[in-house]
């Protein structure tokens, strides 16, 4: 084995480690969702789920849509099917694995990168290493932990698409390059939208390099291939994202200078633009025609990450997770030039100062720590046993608790469910007023509108008609499962009094049975939906 | 078709190949220490033959590339055909339960390329009469 490929495995070690090792506590298998801390995220793990149970995605589980039957299955599906597949090799569980695909394709796609930048200069490829490593820290983290995994993935695939283009000069090329516009597609549509922006890129400089016109238009044909493979491969959930996504969202002109709305994102101070500026006129003044593709790449995505100004809106923040690898180029470039008389005289310099600069951001600036996520065994427990045990048709009511505003991980109970509403909840609490009837909110993936196919190509929503049923005043006593708070938090004590009060008050009805019950919460059945429940009362 | 380019393939890289899943193995075991060995040992083994494998062979069309270049390309394209051929198979032909053995598919897939590969190598010719 070659001192490269040591290096490479312990890179590829150090990856694992900083990243997924550290985020899920070292473990692969979990006893429930573990480090997931948005909806989003919990969106994601629920719909693998579902896929799983049915055994393919033809439509979204109902109790994900707001119970509404025959919608379509949306959403780009590779993330899925990866995670199921794998769950059914490995026997691990699927909301571990979906959760460990990104991660692993993402530090693959690092290395390719890392590859990339090495068949240009291998001491630029050390001296980029260090920044590769912020990747796993901060902000960057947040679309692993709040839940942008498809768009996670759809990056990876983006990565190796760059590090793929030159095989477009290659027989069968074009075939990778269909297969990863494909995965584009069908992991995360915006992805493939920032995928021909990479590839005019590519063009233009392919244009730049070439001497002549026969050379320059040699990347037509290949090119035209490639475009063709791609329609028959993904044509399918082309159609789908053409017609529902852009349909729900069609592009328009936002000029948002800041992360309103997305959550954190990367964003990078003033000085570090300057030294990116001096990186790139230095590349363009010293490089001159021998600019290199991974550099063009660089700038590149640079670029994308600011594209919010002319409305390419939240699309350009995703981008952004991954500038800590492709700008990491433009810096390693900058440290060679700075540094390349030591350089070229001492073998392995580059890679010593790799080393040192790769302990002191480890040291410094690494800051991620497993952290449990919104998850607990309690609540898990509690959904899987109304999964479990409770008919298919049974409807669910969750009482209020704050943890419940991330409302996606109600899903997990694969059951039609409501969840009261913090106001009038809280409001009925204050006056300790016992009530059968609370205002609640009927949660769901509302996503592109709900859906359904009406031909081959054409599809209809529901959310004109449905929009307006979210939030409505729900009667406690007509659902088949009442799921109270009663344990957890102490800053919330006078909250599980409350529905403790409340189900002290049904259970009073022998058709109303407590079926299940952790440190968390109880679980009362009722067997007689539209009876009367609950007398209004005092707390 | 020449089916001697699927043989030397496999005979001069399956040593590499066992490595890297031994290597995946190990790497998987130091990141994630606290999960019990045969968790690791199903999590390694189940990727490299979802992905490792399968990669191996459909980059093997491309000789051009180091071998590394073709694992890490390889696991990549893997994930895309595993995950686009599993949604189209699951959605009419075969439950996603039942794609255990996609993957071999993609290595037969990968092993028809490489034998349909033009030949870079002059051939023989006979002296001239």
């Amino acid at each position: 084995m070659k001192m490269h490929h040591i290096f490479l495995w312990v890179f590829l070690a150090v990856l694992l480690y900083i990243g997924p090792g550290t985020t899920f506590d070292h473990r692969i298998a979990h006893d429930f969702p573990f480090g997931l801390l948005a909806s989003d995220a919990f969106q994601h793990q629920i719909r693998a789920e579902f896929i799983k149970d049915q055994d393919h995605y033809r439509i979204e589980a109902p109790y994900t849509v707001t119970g509404e039957e025959g919608i379509i299955g949306y959403y780009q599906p590779i993330l899925y099917h990866l995670s199921v597949l794998w769950h059914h090799v490995s026997g691990l569980p699927v909301y571990d694995l979906e959760y460990l695909v990104i991660f692993v394709f993402a530090i693959i796609s690092i290395m390719l990168i890392y590859d990339l930048i090495r068949h240009w200069n291998q001491n630029i490829a050390y001296l980029s290493i260090p920044f590769m490593l912020l990747f796993f820290s901060g902000n960057s983290l947040i679309g692993f932990r709040w839940g942008h995994w498809p768009a996670m993935l759809a990056g990876a695939f983006l990565l190796t698409l760059i590090w793929a283009l030159p095989l477009l000069f290659e027989k069968g090329g074009f075939v990778v390059i269909a297969i990863l516009m494909s995965s584009l597609i069908m992991s995360h549509g915006s992805e493939f939208v920032f995928g021909i922006f990479i590839i005019l890129a590519f063009v233009a400089w392919h244009f730049y390099h070439s001497t002549t016109w026969k050379e320059r238009a040699g990347i037509t044909k290949p090119l035209i291939f490639a475009v063709l493979l791609t329609l028959l491969i993904a044509g399918y959930s082309f159609i789908i994202l053409q017609k529902v996504w852009l349909a729900a969202y069609p592009y328009e002109f936002k000029f948002l200078p800041k992360d309103e709305g997305f959550g954190p994102t990367v964003n990078l101070l003033w000085w570090m633009l300057v030294i990116l500026f001096a990186a790139i006129i230095l590349g363009l003044t010293t490089l001159k025609k021998k600019i290199p593709w991974p550099f063009v790449a660089s700038v590149a995505f640079l670029v994308f990450g600011y594209l919010n100004i002319v409305g390419f809106g939240v699309r350009a923040f995703t981008m952004r997770f991954w500038w800590p690898i492709m700008l990491s180029i433009l810096a390693g470039f900058l440290l060679y030039f700075v540094t390349q008389y030591f350089t070229k005289r001492f073998a392995f310099f580059s890679l010593w100062i790799c080393i040192l600069v790769s302990g002191f951001i480890l040291g410094v600036y690494w800051n991620n720590v497993p952290i449990q996520g919104l998850m607990d065994k309690e609540h898990w427990d509690t959904f899987t046993y109304v999964a479990q045990n409770t008919p298919e048709n049974a409807k669910v009511f969750f009482l209020y608790n704050p943890l419940y505003q991330q409302d996606a991980l109600l899903r997990n109970v694969k059951r039609f469910h409501v969840r009261a509403n913090e106001a009038d909840f809280v409001g009925k609490l204050k006056n300790g007023t016992v009530s059968r009837y609370y205002e609640a909110k009927k949660p769901g993936d509302w996503g592109p509108g709900l859906p359904f196919r009406t031909g081959p190509f054409s599809f209809d929503t529901r959310w004109e008609e449905l929009w307006n049923t979210r939030n409505t005043v729900q009667d406690l006593c007509a659902y088949d499962v009442v799921i109270l708070d009663i344990g957890g938090d102490p800053q919330l004590q006078t909250l599980y009094q409350y529905q403790a009060a409340i189900g002290q008050a049904m259970i009073q009805h022998p058709w109303i049975q407590p079926v299940y019950n952790n440190k968390a919460n109880v679980v009362l059945l009722n067997s007689k939906p539209g009876e009367e429940c609950i007398a209004e009362a005092a707390a | 078709m020449n089916y001697n380019n699927i043989t030397e393939m496999i005979k001069k890289e399956i040593l590499s190949v066992a490595l890297v899943i031994l290597g995946t193995i190990i790497v998987t075991y130091i990141t994630f220490y606290n999960e019990p060995f045969t968790g690791i040992l199903r999590a390694s083994l189940s990727f490299a033959w979802l992905f490792i494998l399968p990669g191996w062979f459909i980059t093997g069309y491309f000789e051009k590339l180091t071998f590394t270049a073709r694992i890490l390309l390889g696991i990549m394209l893997s994930g895309a055909l595993v995950g686009i051929f599993s949604y189209y198979l699951g959605l009419w032909i075969l439950p996603i339960s039942k794609q255990i053995l996609l993957p071999l598919a993609l290595i037969l897939l990968g092993a028809f390329a490489i034998a349909a590969r033009p030949s870079t190598a002059t051939e023989y010719q006979l002296p001239s009469i």
